[in-house]
């Protein structure tokens, strides 16, 4: 195949080559976008990248930030499940900027809350 | 150079792609041979009245009649019969396939060319790995008479890119005159590979 290698090296557009990226790695960049978009701690993220017919699945499970049920503080539009669905749309979109996966789609398990405290109590 | 007689290639490159029968055949003679020499020397035996040498071929014909009119089958005739069965359909089969070796030739004026079918899967595998990006985990190929096949695994939410992975691999192909013709054949696999 030396051909297609002078070819593609005479035209400079494509370098032949194979980028890969091992699940462990995909599973990391979810985990990293989960705990930002959510502002939860990283070691709480789990996520299980599987196929799913030659596209990507993600199974997350994470804890979801409320807001202290006494506060006055009202959660945003839809709680918790709005909160999941959003999570769904922004991990699609960042791992197809991240890595260049199409990902087909996203389990959230939400696996606990965490408590959001204002600052007024600390 | 010219002086090469234009059926010697032909002849060699058929003896290279298909195997050899005379194994069997030596095998099959041999065995013929020493069938005929017992039974050459049993006669010799019985002409000069003397007791036969290992036993009398006559007898073995009486045995095998015998179980045949219903003088009832012994485990040894009947055991005998099956063997010789199981070897005869395998004679059988060693005569009329054609016993091809997997290989392929190339035109040439000069030289005889024979190229192993595994050579030229490895060689479109490349051409595919190339071509499509991809890990060598994700290609398979293999090539049978006229056909060869790639299967290309993608990695999970990544597509692979079919069509130029088909352009390359048909051009790996024409670059090469292979006779038999191949055709070339990409498919990708409905799973993919998630750490690919």
């Amino acid at each position: 195949m030396t051909t297609a290698g002078t070819d593609l090296a005479e035209t400079g557009r494509v370098v032949a080559g194979h980028v890969g990226i091992p699940a462990k790695v995909l599973q990391k960049v979810a985990v990293a976008v989960v705990a930002e978009t959510l502002h939860v701690r990283r070691a709480d993220v789990r996520v299980l990248a599987e196929d799913d017919a030659g596209r990507l699945a993600l199974r997350v499970s994470t804890p979801v930030r409320v807001p202290m049920l006494s506060e006055a503080v009202t959660m945003s539009e839809g709680g918790v499940l709005a909160v999941v669905r959003d999570l769904q749309s922004t991990l699609t979109r960042r791992l197809s900027e991240l890595a260049g996966r199409t990902v087909s789609r996203v389990d959230v398990t939400v696996s606990g809350s965490r408590i959001d405290r204002t600052g007024r109590t600390s | 150079m010219s002086g090469i007689d234009p059926g010697l290639h032909r002849r060699v490159l058929r003896r290279e792609q298909h195997s050899s029968r005379s194994g069997s055949a030596i095998v099959v003679l041999v065995l013929l041979t020493l069938v005929v020499g017992h039974v050459g020397v049993e006669a010799v035996y019985a002409a000069l009245g003397r007791r036969a040498l290992l036993f009398s071929p006559v007898d073995v014909l009486a045995t095998l009649t015998s179980s045949v009119d219903g003088g009832g089958t012994s485990g040894l005739v009947l055991g005998a019969g099956v063997v010789a069965a199981i070897v005869g359909l395998v004679l059988i089969g060693l005569a009329v396939t054609p016993g091809r070796r997997g290989r392929h030739t190339i035109d040439d004026d000069r030289v005889a060319v024979v190229v192993d079918d595994r050579v030229i899967a490895s060689s479109l595998a490349r051409a595919a790995r190339v071509s499509g990006r991809l890990s060598d985990q994700q290609v398979s190929a293999w090539v049978s008479r006229r056909r060869a096949q790639i299967d290309l695994t993608p990695a999970s939410g990544l597509a692979v890119d079919e069509q130029s992975v088909e352009a390359a691999t048909r051009s790996e192909l024409e670059s090469v005159a292979y006779r038999p013709e191949l055709t070339a054949r990409v498919r990708t696999t409905d799973t993919g590979r998630v750490g690919a």
